[in-house]
């Protein structure tokens, strides 16, 4: 009873300031615990498009976990606002994602989402497609610098937040002493280099806080356990590990236990399940949840606001949308896990 | 005959056994300057921790390249072992119950059984390349080329994007325990690495890929079944990439899709860097375990040392450049001498 008021406060809220699909979006960006049927009701009653809509998405490559959590939610979402989502993998390959987007130009689409592979490899295409009236909503990395393209609007989480937000949570709880190895990403990645950013940051504010090490692994589990031997036998004490995702953690954390030293505080990001199961039982201590679901789901919302609330950038939705998610600790791991399992986050 | 002309014919013959012997010296002179230059450059690297450290990093590949040391002495390539290894490792993982947070509709069948339908996948795919390069007759650097996206392509397919963390106790207890102290991983390395040694040098079989490496023609006027012996060498390579797949999931906790994408080269590497040629009909075992250490210590060492990261590939890149070099310059000298000889 107290839910369904909960939702009734919320539309009338909504309607109340004026926004129809935006509205929507803004609710489930918040993810706010609202359950697929709720979510359905509220499309309706606000930005659901009568007609069908067709979206084209593409993100950085399905081989990657992160990327095919986009997906389903992008396809959740899709089914309870009308819209049909056809997807243009990019396979994890810059060259390769170019080669879909070409083909994704040539089509007709109500709007089309993209996360980049490689920054500037696909400017063309999608300047063809905004050129022809379509939104182009940008997902998590720039397609090209938001002075140089015209995207509807770009839905990112802050990595230097997100790398900053983990290490804070380790170094608290070292009580700001210790020493600590940032395992990297490739170094060309600007997720990696935000999150090294962050890192650096609360480091950099820890004066106690020793850093033994931070070569990049390249988001390779194979190389991180091959790093994560050296160490071990490098540095007789190691207090936490911060590591660019949870994959890599996952892999070292295996090393660390064939070796008895899981006493290291891990830190990862991203949150995916496996990570959430490992906060959980605690082989990991924390991560940052980087919201795939809101950030796929959210560009679905933004798509149909554009299309059928007229939306306008700058007007009803900014250029920038910033879509960070939370440090996962034990505290709240089964929530984030419900919370991704209807794609809310 | 004077003292003088016997020293000379002493200096010239064992310039030429020197010379002989390049091909086995150079890659183990590389690996006893880079053991040197590691143990000077950091104190951590020289110790028993690390020794065992490097054997478990070079076990998968190891492994791998046993079986691509047959393709190789053949005088064919096999590109398709390490996304061979990846999908006989993604198929062991599918067969097995996972936790429930992943994300994946497999189907779970007793330990046994997934590893037989794993060993039957690599076999399968083994199969295909020899079937492709011997009967239909395409260019094995090309039939594999072909089987590599295969194999991409079906761990795509298991596990769409998921990772999956649990294989059969049997497999764990092969890629992931001690015994003794001692990785399990390696032993299996090193039963690999002596089975390959012995069927290569004390088998007829093992004569007959010298053979059809060293002349094709020859070994087949001679009776040899050339396209049997291909076959069964890519075969052997399919299982041997598979099973490395199988330990190598157990070993690094995951099955997940472009896991040993990096091993190719690796592999293909510490064939022949060590010094088996890439021609053909020469090298062996020996010469692989030399190749697997100059990578292992390489890799392992560049770990160790505070390094630009940029750096490190570079590096990489340049040495195993240089023993190229070294190996396609001897190659060269014996030609000339075989000519010189006729």
């Amino acid at each position: 009873m107290s839910e369904d008021k909960h939702s009734k406060s919320r539309r009338d809220f909504i309607r109340t300031a004026g926004v129809t699909a935006a509205g929507s979006a803004a609710a489930m960006l918040g993810g706010l615990g609202i359950s697929p049927a709720m979510a359905q009701e509220m499309a309706a009653a606000t930005g659901r498009s009568e007609k069908p809509l067709k979206a084209a998405f593409s993100n950085a490559g399905l081989q990657a976990t992160w990327c095919a959590q986009g997906k389903q939610a992008a396809e959740h979402w899709g089914k309870l606002f009308n819209v049909e989502v056809t997807w243009f993998d990019g396979q994890l390959d810059a060259v390769k994602q170019r080669a879909a987007i070409d083909n994704m130009a040539s089509q007709k689409w109500d709007f089309v989402a993209i996360q980049a592979f490689g920054i500037g490899t696909l400017i063309q295409p999608v300047q063809k497609m905004i050129d022809a009236g379509i939104p182009v909503i940008d997902m998590d990395t720039l397609i090209a610098p938001l002075d140089k393209i015209n995207v509807h609007t770009f839905l990112a989480p802050n990595n230097e937040f997100m790398g900053a937000a983990v290490t804070q949570a380790l170094v608290q709880k070292l009580g700001g002493k210790g020493k600590i190895i940032m395992t990297q990403g490739a170094l060309g990645h600007t997720g990696a280099q935000g999150r090294a950013k962050g890192f650096q940051s609360v480091i950099a504010a820890n004066p106690g806080m020793e850093v033994l090490d931070d070569q990049p692994a390249d988001w390779d589990v194979t190389k991180a356990s091959r790093l994560w031997d050296t160490y071990l036998t490098k540095y007789p004490q190691i207090d936490a590990a911060f590591f660019h995702n949870d994959d890599m953690a996952l892999a070292a954390y295996n090393v660390m236990k064939s070796r008895g030293r899981t006493d290291i505080l891990i830190g990862g990001v991203d949150a995916m399940p496996p990570a959430i199961a490992a906060v959980a039982d605690g082989r990991m201590y924390a991560t940052v949840r980087n919201p795939s679901s809101r950030i796929h789901g959210g560009a679905i919302v933004a798509g149909v606001a554009a299309v059928t609330g007229g939306e306008k950038t700058g007007e009803g939705i900014p250029k920038n949308v910033v879509t960070d998610g939370p440090v996962v600790t034990k505290d709240n791991a089964a929530g984030m896990q419900w919370m991704q399992n209807h794609f809310l986050i | 005959m004077t003292f003088q002309q016997t020293s000379t014919a002493r200096a010239s013959k064992s310039s030429l056994f020197l010379r002989s012997q390049m091909r086995n010296i150079a890659p183990f002179a590389t690996l006893i300057l880079l053991l040197i230059f590691f143990s000077i450059a950091s104190p951590s690297f020289a110790t028993i921790d690390n020794a065992s450290n490097i054997l478990t990093q070079i076990s998968v590949t190891g492994i791998m390249a046993v079986g691509l040391t047959f393709v190789i002495l053949c005088g064919e390539i096999d590109l398709s072992v390490a996304s061979i290894a990846n999908a006989t490792g993604i198929v062991v993982a599918y067969f097995t119950l996972q936790e429930s947070y992943v994300n994946i509709a497999n189907i779970p069948v007793a330990g046994w059984l997934a590893v037989a339908l794993a060993l039957a996948a690599c076999t399968g795919l083994g199969l295909v390349n020899a079937f492709g390069t011997t009967v239909i007759g395409i260019p094995s650097f090309i039939m594999t080329l072909a089987m590599m996206q295969i194999g991409a392509g079906i761990s795509a397919l298991l596990v769409r994007g998921q990772i999956a963390y649990n294989v059969p106790d049997i497999v764990s207890t092969l890629g992931a325990s001690n015994v003794g102290g001692f990785p399990t991983i390696a032993l299996v390395l090193l039963a690999f690495l002596l089975v390959g040694h012995v069927t290569l040098t004390y088998t007829r079989f093992g004569r007959y890929i010298y053979m059809v490496g060293g002349n094709r023609e020859a070994a087949e006027y001679s009776g040899v079944n050339v396209k049997l012996i291909l076959g069964a060498a890519l075969v052997i390579c399919a299982v041997c990439s598979g099973i490395a797949g199988m330990v190598g999931v157990a070993h690094f906790g995951s099955a997940q899709q472009n896991e040993f994408d990096g091993y190719l080269l690796d592999a293909i590497a510490a064939v022949v860097v060590g010094g088996t040629s890439l021609f053909g009909g020469r090298g062996g075992i020996g010469n692989t375990i030399v190749g697997l250490c100059v990578l292992g210590v390489l890799n392992n060492g560049l770990d160790h040392i505070q390094i630009d990261s940029f750096l490190k590939i570079l590096i990489r890149g340049l040495i195993l450049l240089a023993a190229l070099i070294v190996n396609v310059y001897v190659q060269n000298i014996r030609s000339v001498e075989r000519a010189e000889g006729a």
